[in-house]
């Protein structure tokens, strides 16, 4: 019994110190992510130290800086992934090329596809993680991110229309099948955007938007400028209607892991 | 009579077209728009003169200029493929407007951006005329076939550029390699009349120099006029109206290249001027139709307007063809 509950404190320790919760006696897999997504996903699973290899622009945490790339983002080569001797590699189904897939198995490499599209998504894509890849006995951590996600949530009663504008020229919104639309709607927010669209991040029709002015407007930027020039635009095309009009930062906002989640209460606090 | 009757019926179809721009696209707009004065404060009423107007202009100058950039490079090169976006000299200026705003930050639409776009141009029409004037034979299949090389060469960077960039949005620089029509202020719409039109004016008003040219060389001399400063000349005007138009749009193609073909085919224009003038008028038309066609394909989605002028001009083209 009292091993037992020693055991439990060393998995707890290792989760706090940020090492891999992964017990002496197991062995520890090599681990290819094809994008900074999942690359951000892992570490934030407390699994980072798994990785062998990532693809470019992974830059967070700054550890992920530092880990070998397979190539472009878009164009990974197989032949890079081969050499690392993976025993997963981790595709994102929404920057990877689907043949990826197909040529792994063809040279035999165990692969996973995983899917981020939506808060639910992000949970079950952790939890098949957890369970198939590092063989995790307890999923707390993902019962501490439903519990805040659900008394966040709570807090938030009024309803309101909003806009995801990813880029201003030409004029792309994210699509009710984005992460961060969904993760949005969960605080009693409506994209505006036709829910049948299946476009991820639809160019629309500058008219279009004018006529449907939101309650809120989020832009995903870092840069002044970009807020700056929308807000000329919005009291140009909305002289008589109150748009609120809030900036993502593509730091916290860009990528569908646990930081959007972590984050985006006390953006929408203020703008409410 | 039968050209003529078929130059009317296209032309009204065109303008009835032009009128569903106005008041159709994305957002249909009523009549009572102008006339109830509560109107002037709607939504419809901003749309209209906020959005469509300034569109408007810029779409029909746009299409015009690339129709009329196209027809005189035909001319100038003796070629029927001859066309900035097939000779290189679309992508050319695009590479140097998105080396302008990746490297050094410019925004595509200033003047210093606009200047690297037009050296650009400049560096490849250079190397068409040094391939044309220093090759033994001074072949022009040669030198559209140069083009063509240079034009994939700097296809190539191009896309390799903008691959290069953060992955996270990056579909605003997509519209360099689809085209965009953006959107743009009335003030600007007039600015960038003011730049064309005065180079519009003075490649017709020179036409018959153009003429000359298309009889070939030799012709050309016995005319009194140097042939390849001729030539020189116009590549250099060409290229700031290219220039000019592209910095907002990015590369448009097939108008440059479908359009004076199809006015050849259904006017038979006697002179290069009438041919660029005819040119310009169609091409504006044709580009505003595929502008609004882009906007009602599946409101409120806005296709890359390049795809639909290849779309609808490709099998119109072919079927020009197939009828003469």
């Amino acid at each position: 019994m009292f091993l037992l509950s020693f055991t439990k404190l060393l998995v707890l320790c290792s989760i706090i110190i940020g090492a891999s919760p992964l017990e002496a006696s197991q062995k520890v897999p090599k681990i290819i992510t094809t994008s900074p997504t999942l690359t951000e996903l892992i570490f934030q699973l407390g699994y980072g130290k798994t990785l062998v290899a990532t693809s470019e622009f992974s830059d967070y945490p700054k550890e992920a800086k530092s880990l070998p790339t397979i190539g472009s983002l878009f164009y990974p080569s197989l032949e890079k992934i081969v050499r690392f001797s993976p025993d997963y590699v981790l595709v994102d189904s929404e920057s990877t090329p689907h043949t990826l897939v197909t040529q792994l198995n063809k040279v035999k490499l165990a692969s996973i596809s995983i899917h981020l599209r939506s808060v639910e998504e992000l949970f079950t894509s952790s939890k098949t993680l957890l369970q198939e890849i590092f063989h995790a006995q307890h999923l707390t951590i993902l019962e501490e991110k439903t519990k805040q996600l659900q008394s966040n949530t709570k807090i938030f009663s009024k309803n309101f229309r909003f806009l995801i504008v990813a880029w201003i020229s030409p004029l792309t919104l994210f699509g009710n099948s984005t992460f961060l639309s969904d993760l949005i709607s969960k605080y009693g927010g409506q994209n505006l955007l036709n829910s049948n669209l299946q476009a991820a991040y639809p160019q629309v029709s500058l008219e279009w938007f004018v006529k449907n002015p939101p309650d809120i407007l989020f832009l995903l930027t870092n840069q002044k400028e970009n807020l700056d020039e929308l807000q000329r635009l919005a009291q140009k095309w909305w002289p008589n209607q109150k748009v609120n009009l809030v900036a993502l930062s593509p730091d916290y906002f860009a990528r569908p892991t646990f930081t959007p989640l972590e984050h985006i209460s006390a953006i929408l606090k203020d703008a409410l | 009579m039968k050209r003529l009757f078929g130059g009317g019926l296209l032309l009204t179809v065109l303008f009835i077209c032009l009128g569903l721009l106005l008041f159709g696209g994305a957002q249909a707009i009523s009549f009572d728009t102008f006339t109830a004065e509560s109107m002037t404060n709607s939504a419809d009423h901003r749309i209209f003169w906020l959005l469509k107007i300034p569109r408007l202009l810029l779409v029909l100058t746009v299409g015009g200029a690339l129709a009329m950039v196209g027809g005189t490079y035909q001319i100038l090169f003796n070629n029927s493929l001859a066309d900035p976006y097939i000779l290189g000299v679309s992508s050319s200026v695009t590479l140097g407007l998105v080396v302008a705003e990746i490297f050094l930050g410019w925004p595509s639409n200033s003047i210093k951006a606009m200047g690297i776009g037009l050296g650009f141009a400049l560096i490849v029409i250079l190397l068409l005329l040094f391939c044309f004037y220093f090759h033994k034979l001074q072949n022009m299949e040669r030198v559209v076939l140069f083009g063509v090389g240079i034009n994939f060469l700097f296809s190539s960077a191009l896309f390799i550029l903008i691959s290069l960039q953060n992955h996270t949005l990056g579909s605003g620089s997509m519209r360099w390699l689809f085209g965009n029509i953006p959107w743009i202020e009335l003030k600007e719409s007039f600015a960038l009349i003011a730049i064309t039109a005065p180079i519009g004016i003075i490649i017709v008003i020179f036409g018959r120099y153009l003429d000359g040219l298309s009889l070939g060389d030799t012709v050309a001399r016995t005319l009194g006029f140097n042939p390849n400063h001729v030539r020189g000349f116009y590549l250099v005007l060409t290229s700031l109206l290219l220039t000019s138009v592209t910095c907002l749009t990015g590369s448009i193609g097939f108008i440059g290249l479908v359009v004076p073909h199809c006015v050849r085919l259904v006017f038979a224009p006697r002179s290069s001027r009438v041919l660029l003038l005819i040119s310009f008028v169609f091409g504006a038309l044709f580009l505003a139709v595929s502008d609004t066609i882009s906007r009602s394909i599946l409101p409120p989605l806005e296709f890359p307007i390049g795809m639909v002028t290849t779309l609808l001009g490709g099998p119109l083209f072919l079927y020009l063809l197939w009828k003469r």
